[in-house]
């Protein structure tokens, strides 16, 4: 619970101070991202004390809210963890519950949090959620098996397909007709509502529609944003994780506005470089303002969150299958989207180089990610083969410094920096 | 016949294992590789093609493949493209891989990078055994009935997938007399041995296999293992472990390996085909679902086989040697720990690499595991 208690009085500090002393370079839309972070940890936190039903470690957020509950994505809250050694006492943790050192931080620090008593338990489990990345799929596997052994938590297996159709897409959305079920059954007051649900899509594909000029607007050279103004996660704001989904919705679209002011306006950003920085990045480090010291814009992407890109985020499309699909046949075509082979991820990835001028990529290959860390030699060879662009690897975790020191990582950037510099000439 | 006995056992060594694949290609016929045990050969063999068994090098060196590799990716994964860069697998005319887990599927796409392109086919396996799980793995079947079709430009049809399955069901049914054997407490093989023969069977022409093992079982029931110890007798689980200097190095501890938990083992034949049913593709559906695999979902039905083994195989203790970056295995062992500690069976887990490193470390770990089942069984 601590945790989301310092969480809730940051937030609550820096709004104060937002309203003390006002920023003018400061963008409105920074203001509505703190609220909206706050209201969501408030709730979460609420939910808890009040035993309110609080559906974690679920296949999705709009599926948890059309059922009545709350659905809090924890890996999305430790990425704001206000100290990195809270988020680094969660490996001890992750340990003692037996996970291997070779987990994946995001989907096993959450687990570790809860155990450590910093986030309520999931009410239900589920496993196989991971869309084609079966390391997720095993971790969630891993933490439903703890809670049903140590809570008695009832687990839902879901087997997900390998290949994107519709037939996969039913296959899918069969098996989270059945979970709505299975939750009903072990969750006294919840009932899943079709209706509502159908309600938080038609949001998704309007924030989708916000996330696509946003990065539309990220093509701009320079670059009108600071490393840390740009670094926001697409996702971190999807209205279907919030109980105000008006909120969220505008929030997106104060954030268009802003960024084509700063457009119109032009900035007088220093912009030596811009790199694709593909993956997580180090929380132990501030490496935005790094990157803005040494002139790099740095145009965050992590790619199985990759709705902003144009990526199979279609909510509500009609064309693709020529019908309109159900809600939960809608939840089973996002859960694909991170299904594609590696060709076509390094062809994507280079496309989007394109698209960004991107100058170079840093590839963060996050410990025990192989859903990002096994593609990296096809996607640097065809970044390289078809714009002639470099790559750099690193690989690290999310909270541990030992694995990759910051003092490394600054220099390794440094020198990177300077070669790009100096081969772009 | 001890002779003969030896010979087969040696197919699965480096030097012989593609003996039988050149001759089979000299007859004009096709070799697909198979690279975990989890696709169902009886389609391959059904199309008149050889199901070879992919081993990755067994040397240390791996260097080249890592310039490629996630460095907490598969370590037998690793080796398999140090060999594929080596030009070991350039004589097949194809390769085939279920979606294991998320390793396996970028392994097929290097596959197909790397330029060969022959044919790359992934299989989608899914994670459970539930009837509506069959229906979808049974579809998959026929697709990839389809592929190698395909690919070898011949006809399938359920009558020669049906003689398919009875050759191998044949073959899975020698294996079980084979391993029935070894719950004597003088086993007629030792657990090195175990491994050799299931091995072999994944690079011979089955008919061939089954003929030759079929004339060593009467040998076999009056042999004696040449084992230096019948006591402690331990249960190995592992995957994708394929060399049997592995296991010896296990019994050289002081040990007998009797029985195993193995992907390459007893998984591979423990479960028949024909059901009797209409469809051969269903069939094999329920038999490949049935697999054992801790890539399946079904964590405690597995450590449920585990443990009624341990009761048929007397055993002292299990022994996981897993490899050290095997995701699904990784994260079922604090449950494989837990849930045989609850039937009071001692169990100890130790990472491996695919090629045999580490040895001196590894042999103190496991004499120190074998040392407490001696102190258990003196009380």
């Amino acid at each position: 619970m601590k945790i989301l208690e310092t969480l809730i009085d940051r937030n609550t500090k820096l709004l104060k101070e937002m309203e003390a002393h006002p920023d003018p370079k400061q963008m409105p839309s920074q203001r509505l991202a703190l609220e909206l972070e706050l209201d969501g940890y408030s709730e979460l936190l609420e939910a808890w004390r009040q035993g309110k039903p609080i559906l974690t470690h679920f296949p999705s957020s709009g599926m948890a809210r059309a059922m009545g509950a709350l659905h809090a994505l924890y890996q999305d809250i430790l990425l704001c963890t206000p100290t990195p050694e809270e988020g680094f006492k969660l490996y001890q943790v992750a340990r003692d519950m037996g996970m291997p050192d070779y987990m994946c931080d995001v989907f096993t620090l959450p687990a570790a949090a809860v155990k450590a008593g910093e986030f309520p338990p999931p009410l239900v489990a589920t496993s196989g959620t991971g869309g084609a990345c079966r390391v997720w799929t095993y971790h969630m596997k891993a933490f439903a098996q703890y809670f049903a052994e140590h809570s008695g938590t009832p687990v839902f297996d879901i087997d997900t397909p390998h290949d994107y159709s519709e037939e996969s897409i039913k296959y899918m959305a069969d098996q989270l007709a059945e979970l709505t079920k299975f939750v009903e059954k072990h969750v006294p007051g919840l009932k899943y509502n079709e209706a509502e649900h159908a309600k938080i899509i038609e949001a998704n594909r309007t924030w989708v529609s916000y996330c696509l000029k946003d990065w539309e607007l990220k093509k701009n050279v320079p670059m009108p944003l600071s490393n840390m103004e740009n670094a926001l996660l697409p996702l971190h704001f999807d209205p279907s994780l919030y109980g105000k989904r008006e909120k969220v919705l505008e929030f997106w679209r104060q954030r268009v506005e802003d960024v084509e002011k700063r457009v119109a306006k032009g900035t007088d950003r220093e912009e030596k470089l811009r790199i694709l920085w593909l993956n997580p990045i180090p929380l132990y480090m501030d490496i935005f303002s790094l990157l803005d010291r040494l002139g790099v814009s740095m145009l965050t992407w992590i790619p199985p969150l990759a709705p902003f890109n144009g990526w199979r985020a279609n909510w509500g499309d009609e064309k693709e299958f020529g019908r309109k699909l159900t809600p939960l046949e809608e939840e089973a075509r996002f859960m694909f989207g991170d299904i594609y082979g590696t060709q076509e991820w390094a062809d994507e990835v280079a496309w989007m180089c394109k698209e960004l001028s991107c100058d170079a990529i840093v590839y963060y290959q996050l410990v025990g990610c192989l859903h990002i860390g096994a593609p990296i030699r096809m996607v640097a060879d065809t970044v390289e083969k078809k714009l002639g662009l470099p790559t750099l690897v690193m690989s690290g975790r999310l909270y541990d410094p030992t694995n990759l020191p910051p003092a490394e990582i600054e220099s390794t950037l440094k020198t990177f920096v300077d070669t790009v510099l100096a081969r772009k000439g | 016949m001890e002779d003969n006995f030896k010979r087969l056992m040696s197919a699965g060594q480096p030097k012989n294992r593609t003996k039988w694949a050149h001759a089979w290609q000299k007859q004009g016929k096709k070799v697909i590789g198979v690279l975990d045990s989890l696709v169902p050969e009886e389609v391959i063999y059904a199309a008149g093609m050889l199901p070879w068994r992919i081993q990755g090098t067994w040397e240390e060196d791996v260097s080249k493949a890592m310039t490629y590799r996630h460095p907490q990716g598969n370590t037998f994964l690793n080796h398999v493209l140090e060999s594929l860069l080596a030009g070991e697998f350039d004589f097949l005319d194809g390769m085939v891989c279920s979606n294991r887990d998320e390793d396996f599927r970028r392994f097929r796409d290097y596959w197909e990078w790397l330029g060969k392109k022959r044919l790359a086919y992934i299989i989608e396996v899914p994670t459970m055994d539930t009837e509506k799980t069959r229906q979808r793995f049974t579809a998959k079947i026929r697709d990839f009935i389809g592929a190698i079709e395909e690919a070898g430009k011949v006809k399938i049809n359920d009558s020669s997938l049906r003689d398919a399955i009875a050759v191998y069901d044949q073959g899975y049914s020698l294996l079980r007399k084979v391993y029935e054997l070894r719950k004597r407490e003088e086993p007629p093989i030792s657990g090195s041995e175990a491994l050799a023969i299931t091995t072999a069977a994944m690079v011979m022409p089955r008919d061939e296999f089954n003929k030759e093992l079929e004339e060593l079982l009467p040998y076999l029931v009056q042999r004696k293992a040449n084992v230096s110890h019948t006591r402690p007798r331990v249960l190995l689980s592992s995957d994708m472990l394929d060399n049997p200097a592995y296991i010896e190095l296990v019994e050289q501890a002081g040990c007998l390996v009797a029985m195993d938990d193995l992907d390459n083992g007893s998984h591979y034949f423990w479960k028949t085909t024909d059901d009797g049913s209409d469809d051969p593709a269903y069939d094999l559906a329920r038999r490949y679902l049935q697999n054992g695999s801790p890539r399946m979902f079904d964590w405690r039905g597995q450590i449920e086989q585990l443990v009624k083994w341990t009761r048929e195989y007397n055993i002292d203790g299990v022994l996981e040697l897993a490899d050290m970056f095997d995701y699904p295995r990784g994260f079922r062992r604090p449950y494989l720990e837990l849930w045989l500690k609850e039937e009071g069976i001692p169990s100890m887990s130790f990472d491996r690499d695919y090629c045999l490193a580490n040895v001196s470390q590894l042999k103190t770990r496991i004499g120190a595991f074998i040392e407490i089942l001696r102190t258990k069984a003196t009380g």
